[in-house]
């Protein structure tokens, strides 16, 4: 369960995000819908610990992030936009380093890493140099990271980026498949990730909340029945 | 569990260097300068040498040199990759993020400290060594070492590129052998009875075979404050 009350964060005189509410339960699939600049990446970053917020408290069940930040983060799984890692290392020794920051114990470990491996496709790339993998391949290196710990809550940063349209339908899938055991929150701009797996959206501009709602809602407010013709009426008015 | 964190940082970075080829190039350069000043300036043949004093007693100025191109990819790969956001997006301290890899550059040039010892055994043939003299000087040099280490690591988070790190760090720790405390002892009118604050003297304590409580004190109280501000620079990135 996350519940995030009166966030703002300002960077000097821009007001990135202004009095944000919401909360999000065990099962859901979050889309930050947004324009470029809405506040998403903010929000995010916020909710990873990565910045803290000027007013406002994020909680993750009772654990406030402020207060108890390592205990918080162990709850969450985060894939950042383009998922940087450490192109020097192989997939496994990236995993396990990750598992070793996670504390979690080498038995555990290999379990995981197995689920992980066949669930990701990440078979032929294990013992591969991050740096030499595709695009796609450095993408779900950096999920599989960010499930070794099995999170109640995913939280992916532009997640579809890049991507082909292969890899888009299996990350969609795998998103589907991992909310029915915890939260996904998914930053995007792309309407047609949003409109493959959201089960709820949250519509910033200006870094306000403008909308909650669910896709089919959003759908409906326009004539022509499109995500799109709502995003562009609500956004800029058009 | 913070112990097994600090083991998992501590060898990502320590395996980290030694896969990296120009660390072997950072140790040639290290036992060149050392024994070119050992022998040039040092006048190695000439002087009582039992404690090696013409080896030791530029280390100060060459770890100087050679310190910062250590620690000068520690924080700024970070930031410059992009994984700083991974690294700070897992459930660990700060400090036991900053104290990995402050261990594993320390070790990295413990080990490089250590490349004196064919140069030890060869003078054992015509030098009669005082190993408690040899003991002091590698006790000092470490202890040298790890606050140059503290402070090459706190100054890697301040910039994302590696040159500028280099060089800042390179000045700050040749201001730190170069400045006399006296000077603040004087200007602040406190009294000359308070032990003497100098880091160069306190190292020549070390390789003339004196190890001293002041020099201890000093220089573990660099490393803990350089340290401290890392943790703090890297905590502040939230801000």
């Amino acid at each position: 369960m996350i519940r995030i009350s009166g966030l703002s964060k300002s960077f000097g005189e821009v007001k990135a995000l202004d009095n944000l509410s919401f909360s999000a339960g065990n099962g859901e699939i979050l889309a930050l819908l947004g324009p470029n600049g809405a506040g998403k990446t903010t929000l995010i970053r916020l909710m990873t610990g990565l910045l803290s917020p000027d007013a406002g408290e994020i909680f993750y069940d009772d654990i406030n992030i402020m207060d108890h930040r390592v205990e918080a983060l162990r709850r969450i799984g985060y894939v950042p936009e383009n998922s940087p890692l450490y192109a020097d290392m192989t997939s496994f020794d990236f995993l396990s380093y990750t598992a070793g920051l996670r504390g979690i114990k080498s038995n555990v470990f290999s379990r995981r890493l197995e689920e992980l491996v066949e669930h990701l496709g990440l078979a032929p790339v294990v013992n591969r140099r991050i740096g030499t993998l595709s695009k796609g391949f450095r993408h779900r290196v950096g999920i599989a990271a960010a499930l070794i710990h099995a999170p109640e809550i995913l939280i992916l940063d532009e997640p579809s980026e890049g991507l082909d349209p292969n890899q888009k339908y299996a990350l969609q899938k795998f998103i589907k498949n991992f909310s029915s055991c915890g939260t996904v929150i998914l930053s995007t701009h792309i309407l047609e990730d949003v409109e493959a797996v959201a089960s709820r959206i949250l519509l910033l501009h200006n870094g306000v909340l403008i909308k909650d709602t669910t896709p089919a809602r959003l759908k409906y407010l326009m004539p022509e029945r499109s995500l799109g013709a709502a995003f562009r009426r609500i956004t800029n008015g058009s | 569990m913070a112990l097994n964190q600090l083991k998992t940082v501590f060898f990502k970075e320590f395996t980290g260097y030694l896969n990296n080829f120009s660390v072997f190039f950072i140790w040639g350069i290290y036992i060149a300068v050392s024994l070119a000043s050992a022998f040039y300036f040092g006048s190695y043949f000439l002087i009582d040498n039992s404690g090696l004093q013409s080896y030791f007693r530029f280390q100060p100025a060459i770890l100087a040199l050679i310190v910062p191109a250590v620690t000068m990819h520690l924080w700024t790969d970070e930031f410059r990759l992009g994984t700083i956001e991974f690294l700070l997006s897992q459930p660990v301290d700060y400090f036991i993020l900053v104290l990995g890899k402050f261990f594993a550059s320390w070790a990295f040039c413990s080990l490089m400290i250590l490349l004196v010892l064919p140069l030890i055994m060869v003078s054992s043939f015509f030098i009669d060594i005082n190993f408690l003299s040899l003991f002091s000087a590698f006790l000092g040099t470490l202890l040298l070492s790890g606050a140059f280490c503290a402070v090459g690591c706190m100054v890697s988070a301040l910039s994302s590129r590696p040159v500028i790190t280099y060089l800042v760090a390179f000045f700050a720790l040749w201001g730190i052998i170069s400045l006399k405390f006296e000077v603040l002892m004087t200007w602040f009118n406190l009294p000359e009875t308070l032990p003497e604050l100098n880091f160069s003297a306190l190292y020549l304590n070390f390789i003339s075979g004196r190890v001293s409580l002041d020099a201890f004190i000093c220089f573990f109280s660099l490393t803990i404050l350089a340290l401290w501000a890392n943790t703090a620079f890297i905590s502040g990135r939230n801000r």
